[in-house]
């Protein structure tokens, strides 16, 4: 029997844990989501595809290209670990009409974006930030991203409860989670 | 060799093509720039690969799940083949942390800069307001049809207006620039003071 809570927690573990070895939310959250369910026996992609999509991930980080005016890379994160495990793929999405693609982005609104308007008031990274540290940051200037990494550092949020990482990467496996449940009982 | 012009002009025709068929702007404009890039003998990844990059965007339109305030989804679906071919894995990002320099300038310094001039930001509304001078609520589909509708009578639907089509020709122009002149992490590191 998977544990659902358990990896949950496993997943807000992850992207505490690799904020420090990978840095950057949108390959973390996207990271952390997949290797907590693979831990439970749920392969969403080979590790040869998640590295390539993690490639096309990587550069979303931190607002758009670390530009914080964009999506909250792990809000970006999340949602491509989501659109992986829900995706029809291109050839049945093209005879769909664009419904399924729908069906995805309310998964990724109720799953993640509406916590995320709850947590932070916001899916922009540096509304995110000025919510979270009362603060915001743009790395591309000169020192910022050391300012910005020193404050959370000293704020103690890189901790599994409350990196927004995380909390990206938590919202994500649970969506994931239900939609594989709800989807296995419909087939049933 | 590729010829610039004709893989952006067709990257301009398929975005426009690939919007009527999937209404998804994130995954019409990365299907457009993989699609021509292809027609010029450049594969950027395996079949398997870009068809779960299409799969992750399924999500990321019109501002982010259709909600307006995040990113324009043409700008996700052509940032995410912009990231892909800066190559940065997870192997190399593990094994030194400046390497994610490469992916994020690549990003910022073409389409993301390209943005910030012709819309004053990166978000579906910025790119809403400044083309339509109007807002619309992409979760209502009354008025994603008046969107549509009002997009079809000023052409903007059609190639080379499309929002779509536009900034999946921008994004196939700088993945050829970048596949010419790839950014390296001496350069990031002297751009950025980083260790």
């Amino acid at each position: 029997m998977k544990n659902k809570e358990r990896c949950i927690q496993r997943a807000r573990e992850l992207g505490a844990e690799y904020q420090k070895s990978m840095v950057g939310c949108g390959h973390s959250t996207f990271s952390a989501t997949l290797d907590a369910l693979r831990e439970e026996g749920i392969v969403l992609v080979s590790p040869e595809v998640q590295d390539e999509v993690f490639k096309s991930v990587i550069g979303l980080t931190g607002g758009c290209g670390n530009m914080h005016e964009g999506t909250c890379g792990a809000v970006m994160g999340s949602a491509f670990s989501i659109g992986l495990a829900a995706g029809i793929g291109r050839a049945a999405e093209e005879n769909d009409g664009g419904k399924h693609s729908v069906q995805t982005a309310d998964q990724v609104k109720q799953g993640v974006t509406d916590r995320f308007f709850e947590l932070y008031g916001s899916i922009i990274c540096r509304e995110i930030m000025m919510k979270r540290w009362g603060e915001a940051f743009c790395s591309h200037y000169p020192g910022r991203g050391k300012e910005f990494f020193a404050l959370a550092e000293k704020c103690g949020c890189r901790t599994p409860q409350a990196c927004v990482i995380s909390n990206g990467a938590a919202f994500a496996v649970e969506t994931i989670w239900d939609y594989l449940e709800n989807e296995k009982k419909s087939n049933d | 060799m590729a010829d610039k012009k004709r893989c952006v002009d067709r990257a301009i025709q398929l975005g426009a093509e690939n919007y009527s068929n999937y209404t998804n702007c994130a995954q019409a404009t990365m299907t457009a720039i993989f699609d021509a890039l292809r027609e010029e003998g450049i594969v950027l990844t395996t079949a398997e690969a870009e068809n779960a990059i299409f799969n992750a965007l399924a999500g990321v339109s019109h501002g982010h799940a259709n909600l307006g305030c995040g990113n324009c989804g043409a700008l996700t679906g052509a940032a995410a083949v912009i990231s892909l071919v800066s190559a940065v894995d997870r192997t190399m990002q593990e094994a030194n942390m400046n390497y994610r320099w490469i992916a994020f300038d690549n990003v910022a310094k073409t389409i993301g800069a390209k943005f910030k001039d012709e819309f004053y930001g990166l978000t579906c509304r910025h790119v809403t307001w400044q083309r339509y001078g109007k807002l619309w609520d992409w979760r209502n589909p009354n008025a994603n049809e008046a969107f549509l509708n009002e997009s079809k009578q000023n052409g903007y639907m059609d190639a080379g207006k499309s929002t779509v089509s536009m900034i999946a020709g921008w994004g196939a122009g700088y993945v050829l620039d970048l596949l010419e002149s790839p950014r390296t992490l001496e350069q990031v590191k002297v751009d950025h003071n980083l260790a």
